[in-house]
């Protein structure tokens, strides 16, 4: 029997996120190229009711116990170590948690892994994966024809399956000892209650260091106030503390999909495209030509936002008034 | 107690980067090669360690073009021992360096290995975390603080949604930051020259990666646009125009309603 | 006079004479020491000529302290009081002390006249203070000032009384005589009388002045002293060069007043606190926490300091005793030094605290940022070298790489002009101007990097080396006779700074460059009919003393020119000069800028705001945003008035 292709579920209280879904399409493509099976896998209790979210696997693999609720390094390292080990599956497909996992298990167990993958293809026997590299200025095509490879998934980089039935829940007791942890958890920070709610917001004006300086921020305020949008921003300007952490986009921020999402002086690194690369309609404003938030941008426009902000301001109310 | 930080030179991503002939690497031209912006947390973090009398800062740089100006760089930032780890590393990944590294810092006893979370070259894995795997350690990646008690770091690992977990690790680790305390600090140039001249750069003895690496680079390639973008040229207020255009046309902001 | 009264008077004047040298030997010898053990200064005693003329000048005729007329009355009155009646004094202890020396010249009326003009001068000080109450005065000491006041007023009073009762009045003393009489009329005559009169007058004449000079060393007023020599040493020559031709081993950067020149030092103690650097601070106008005045009296307590500071002798001044917003809201424009009546030289001691908070490497996030850039990529924009010239893709002919191709003129076209989309448009337009003119010019294109004068002011004297470095090197392999900027920030630091590094070739700024096409005919000028008025760069004016080329130009263009009340050498900085326009997070406060835009608003009928700066064009863009008032750089108004433009 062929090895299969492994997919590690993302979920937030009880939900599936959306980037399981994408690794269930990479999954599914290669499973199907392999003539495999296609398995979920799912670290800590309440496998059931997440299986109608992991449609498209042919099975869901849980290890259920409860010191896995939660993402713990040390642990979920351990007890994956063990099941690669022991069922050798062919490829394990990783999302946002594959920054903290993959690198660690591959290394353990000797085995290739590859990161920031927008695009995995069997050739013959051989994976080849393209990964997105120095900042998104470039890619990269990595193969490898060893018997087990891990993968991290950009996120974003592949659709969501079409739904199907819920897989056969298969529950496992934890294959290894999770006595005298290396990492402890000690709690939950929740952010302050944000007084905006960004992800609710059907246009975002969304600025980045191209702003320059906290006070030109009321650039992208008029702008916002006359197209009705809500500000949001990316990680370099919720770092200098210019907008509150609750606006931010990207990976460590928030992921949005509005109507519109208008990005000022944001150069787009991997971690903002994350963030907003679902938006409907994505509209990119840089100095630099070659910046890779215009590789997502349906509208570009090369300059400074600190121009074109205003002028777009002015021409909107004109039209406000004509 | 030791902190050994692991610091990267990677190219400069400041304007046009360019494929080399070979097509498996950068052409080497206009910008050179930098500290990891992320490595520069992992610096700063440590450093303020040994401020607060937590530790004392090693820093291990491999070879490449730049890397003895980190170094000098770290030193006169308060980095008390500087190492570098000769070689070449370009052509064998973060893998081929990683398994290196694993080796050498054997002989480099350190309680802590901080690193940047990643780096622009990442296309196997970052550093920081396949050294972990070779060696055996408590790892977390993704981490914004870091404080020290006798046997464990307690870190804050930056999650989704702006949600932070804390965790307690066990020593020795490594961890991968992403944020500090305070932003890296900023070097006066003639301090980098100063340094550049009296910094004890210690050389490790040369090592060369064992074993076949598991994954090979075929090519390096600019990316088609993901989807084809209409670049909208003008002076501002014509750009302005032909964007009002294209709300209207698609029906957003003032002209939602329109749509329904 | 008795026998037993001039022993009495001369064991007292020992007294007070061995008080003062005590106060000298404990409050004076550690500041002299200072100055001995200070860093070296520049050559100052080149142009022996000028600098004597200089004294005459500005110590004796107070030509800068009468820029403010009552004020300066006050202070040249009491000056002359001063001189006047010194002499008498010193006299009248030396006849006190042995009668034998009654030889020496008496001054006669001349003290009379000074008694009168001190005491004018003190009365009209005094009012002035408390009357008027100048804002510029808050912050100084007041208790200093009426003290120092009464001293005067004492000394002057003791010297008429002491004139009216002496036992032989010299004839020429007019107040003494008439004095004299009136004790006469009073019956004030008899000799006990007189004796306990002059006796009085004479203690309160030298002693005061006894006691005056005992509190000199603690006192702002140690200024008549000190600003003698800071006055003939004072800088001369470029003033816009800040970097030193010989930089201290060490470093530039002022941890404590031991890193201070003694040049600096005495600076320090010629400060009378007048606070004309203060009243001509934009920074201190516009609301942010900088006072020129305050930061000079805060380095001057440390410099007097009997004990070491608070937090040990190795604490750091920069960021504890003069704050960081402070250092921060400085835009090295120079209104203060041009204010001050001592020359003294603010800059460089805001620059040297500037490098201690580099050194700490705790700095705003915007100016660490475009440092970092400005060494990588040689701009402080945090684009590549290769775009630099890419605002000449706009243009319909190439414009050749003057290392490749002499040319006449080199232009340095600088970070903003190069690669700000606000400025770019002007920039075409320049060039299209010289296209047209059929001057061949060049560029030094991704070889030129930023002339580094921000990152000089900034405190990052390192930095500032390298670039000088970068761009002598491409400046070397280019062919041309002249170099022109439209950037004064660009012009200060190719002709001051680098002129120390052996770079000589004339640098002008564009408004030069036009006046001189136009005036040869080259370029033919129409009428604007414009009412505008013109903001003076502080690079271009107060530090390069280019006042006249941008006004002529604009008059060749019919433009009918309003003044600013701040205008010429007082021209109000935009607050964007130092390496301000960098920061990410500006010290809270008010915006310069804005300030300044208020005076161009208030002119009647005034359409324009001319500027002539690249740094300007964007802050008063910004600050306009809303505002009827249009800014424009210089170079687009000659672009319509030559007929270029085809909007016209």
């Amino acid at each position: 029997m062929p090895g299969e292709v492994w997919i590690l579920v993302e979920s937030l209280r009880g939900q599936v996120l959306p980037t399981t879904s994408e690794l269930l399409t990479a999954g599914r493509r290669l499973a199907d190229a392999a003539g495999a099976r296609l398995v979920a896998v799912h670290l800590g209790p309440g496998a059931d009711a997440l299986a109608p979210g992991l449609d498209g696997a042919d099975a869901l693999l849980a290890v259920d116990h409860p010191a896995l609720a939660i993402l713990n390094p040390d642990l979920w390292v351990r007890v994956l170590e063990a099941l690669l080990a022991e069922r050798r599956p062919r490829f394990l497909l990783m999302g946002n948690l594959g920054y903290e996992l993959t690198a660690d298990l591959a290394a353990r167990l000797d085995v290739p892994c590859l990161s920031s993958c927008q695009e995995l293809v069997l050739e013959h026997d051989t994976l080849v994966g393209t990964c997105r590299v120095y900042g998104g200025k470039l890619l990269a095509e990595v193969t490898s024809a060893a018997p087990m490879v891990l993968a991290q998934l950009l996120p974003g980089a592949f659709a969501p399956l079409p739904a199907g039935p819920a897989p056969a829940v298969e529950k496992i007791a934890c294959p290894v000892s999770l006595e005298d942890p290396g990492t402890t958890f000690l709690g939950l920070d929740m952010p302050p209650a944000a007084e905006v709610d960004i992800t609710a917001a059907p246009v975002l004006i969304s600025v980045g260091r191209g702003i320059g300086a906290a006070e030109n921020l009321t650039l992208a305020e008029d702008l916002a106030a006359a197209l009705g949008g809500t500000l949001a921003a990316s990680r370099p300007v919720a770092e200098l503390g210019w907008l509150p952490k609750a606006r931010q986009v990207g990976k460590t921020g928030q992921t949005v999909r509005p109507r519109l999402y208008l990005a000022a002086g944001i150069s787009g690194a991997p971690e903002h495209l994350e963030g907003m690369q679902g938006a409907q309609l994505i509209i990119a404003i840089n100095t630099d030509p070659q910046a890779p938030i215009f590789q997502v941008a349906h509208y570009g426009v090369v300059g400074d936002c600190l121009e074109i902000l205003p002028a777009l301001t002015a021409a909107l109310r004109a039209a406000e008034d004509a | 107690m030791r902190i050994l930080v692991l610091l990267q030179a990677v190219p400069d991503l400041t304007g046009d980067l360019q494929v080399a002939p070979d097509g498996l690497s950068l052409a080497e031209r206009g910008g050179g090669r930098v500290l990891n912006e992320f490595d520069e947390w992992a610096l700063e973090e440590a450093l303020q360690l040994q401020a607060a009398g937590e530790g004392e800062v090693h820093v291990l740089v491999p070879q490449a073009n730049g890397a003895r100006d980190i170094l000098a760089a770290a030193w006169a930032k308060g980095a008390r021992r500087v190492f570098l780890l000769p070689g070449s590393w370009d052509g064998v990944g973060n893998w081929g360096l990683a398994r290196a590294v694993a080796w050498v810092v054997q002989d480099l006893p350190s309680e802590l290995i901080l690193t940047g979370m990643q780096s622009p070259k990442d296309a196997d894995a970052g550093l920081g975390m396949l050294l972990a795997g070779f060696l055996r350690r408590p790892h977390v990646n993704g981490v914004r603080r870091v404080s020290l008690a006798e046997e464990t770091a307690v870190v804050e690992k930056e999650l989704a949604q702006g949600m932070v977990a804390r965790f307690a690790v066990r020593l020795p680790a490594v961890l991968g930051l992403i944020g500090a305390r305070t932003a890296p600090r900023y070097l006066p140039l003639h301090r980098l020259r100063q340094a550049a001249q009296t910094v004890p750069v210690e050389e490790l003895p040369a090592v060369t990666p064992s074993g076949p690496l598991p994954c090979t680079l075929r090519r390096l390639l600019a990316p088609p646009p993901a989807r084809p973008t209409t670049f909208l040229r003008g002076d501002p207020s014509q750009v302005a125009d032909q964007l009002l255009a294209v709300l209207r046309e698609q029906h957003v902001g003032r002209w939602a309603q329109d749509a329904r | 006079m008795s026998e037993q009264l001039r022993p009495v008077l001369l064991g007292l004047t020992i007294l007070g004479a061995a008080g003062a040298a005590l106060a000298w030997r404990v409050r004076g010898w550690p500041v002299y020491a200072a100055l001995r053990r200070a860093r070296p200064a520049e050559a100052v005693w080149d142009q022996p000529g000028r600098r004597l003329g200089s004294l005459v000048l500005q110590a004796v005729a107070h030509l800068r302290l009468l820029r403010e007329p009552w004020a300066g009355a006050a202070h040249l009155l009491l000056f002359l009081g001063f001189v006047a009646v010194v002499p008498e004094t010193v006299r009248q202890a030396l006849v006190l002390a042995s009668p034998r020396l009654a030889v020496l010249p008496a001054w006669g009326g001349l003290a009379d006249v000074g008694v009168l003009s001190g005491t004018a001068g003190a009365l009209l000080g005094i009012a002035h203070r408390a009357l008027w109450r100048p804002a510029r005065l808050s912050g100084s000491n007041a208790a200093d000032a009426y003290g120092i006041m009464g001293f005067i007023i004492l000394i002057l009073a003791g010297v008429a009384l002491q004139q009216s009762f002496a036992p032989h009045p010299n004839p020429a003393a007019f107040l003494g005589r008439a004095l004299g009489r009136l004790w006469v009329a009073w019956g004030w005559s008899r000799p006990g009388t007189a004796q306990a009169g002059y006796a009085l007058g004479y203690l309160l004449d030298v002693g005061a002045s006894l006691a005056f000079l005992a509190y000199l060393p603690s006192s702002k007023h140690l200024h008549i002293f000190a600003a003698w020599p800071n006055v003939f040493f004072r800088r001369l020559g470029s003033a816009g060069r800040l970097a030193p031709r010989d930089p201290p081993a060490a470093g530039p950067a002022v941890h404590s007043v031991a890193d201070l020149t003694w040049k600096d030092l005495l600076d320090l103690l010629s400060c009378a606190a007048c606070g004309r650097c203060q009243a001509a601070c934009p920074a201190y106008a516009a609301g942010l926490p900088l006072s020129p005045a305050a930061l000079m009296r805060t380095l001057r307590g440390e410099l007097l300091r009997p004990s070491p500071p608070p937090g040990g002798a190795g604490a750091d001044l920069a960021g504890t005793a003069v704050s960081a917003p402070a250092l921060w809201s400085c835009s090295a424009c120079g209104a203060c030094r041009e204010a001050c009546p001592v020359f003294v030289e603010h800059l460089p001691k805001v620059v040297g605290l500037r490098a201690a908070l580099l050194e700490e490497g705790r700095l705003d996030p915007g100016l660490a940022k475009a440092l970092v850039s400005l060494d990588r990529q040689g701009n402080s924009r945090g684009r590549s070298a290769t775009q630099r010239s890419q605002w000449t893709s706009g243009l319909d002919f190439p414009v050749p790489d003057a290392r490749n191709k002499a040319v006449e003129v080199l232009w340095f076209v600088g970070d903003w002009a190069s690669y700000d989309p606000r400025v770019i448009p002007s920039t075409r337009r320049l060039a299209q101007l010289l296209h047209r003119s059929d001057i061949r010019f060049g560029l030094l294109h991704d070889a030129e990097v930023d002339p580094g004068n921000e990152a000089l002011r900034v405190g990052e004297h390192g930095l500032f080396a390298s670039l000088a470095d970068r761009n002598l090197t491409a400046l070397g392999q280019a062919r041309y006779r002249r170099v022109c900027t439209t950037d004064p920030h660009c012009l200060n630091a190719l002709r001051n700074e680098y002129r120390s590094l052996g770079f000589t070739t004339p640098v002008l700024h564009h408004s030069q460059l036009l006046l001189e096409l136009v005036r040869t005919g080259v370029l033919r000028l129409s009428p604007l009919g414009l009412r505008a008025t013109y903001h003076d760069p502080c690079y271009l004016g107060r530090w390069n003393d280019v006042f006249a080329p941008p006004r002529q130009l604009l008059a060749r263009m019919g433009v009918d020119l309003v003044e600013m009340p701040h205008h010429g050498r007082a021209s109000r900085c935009c607050g964007a000069g130092g390496g301000r326009i960098w920061l990410a997070d500006p010290p809270p406060g008010g915006d310069p800028a804005k300030l300044r835009l208020q005076e161009a608003l208030s002119l009647p009928g005034v359409t324009h705001l001319v500027v002539a700066c690249p740094q300007d064009l964007i802050m008063f863009q910004a600050a306009a945003a809303g505002t009827p008032l249009q800014v424009v750089e210089l170079a687009d108004l000659v672009y319509r008035a030559a007929g270029l433009d085809p909007a016209d």
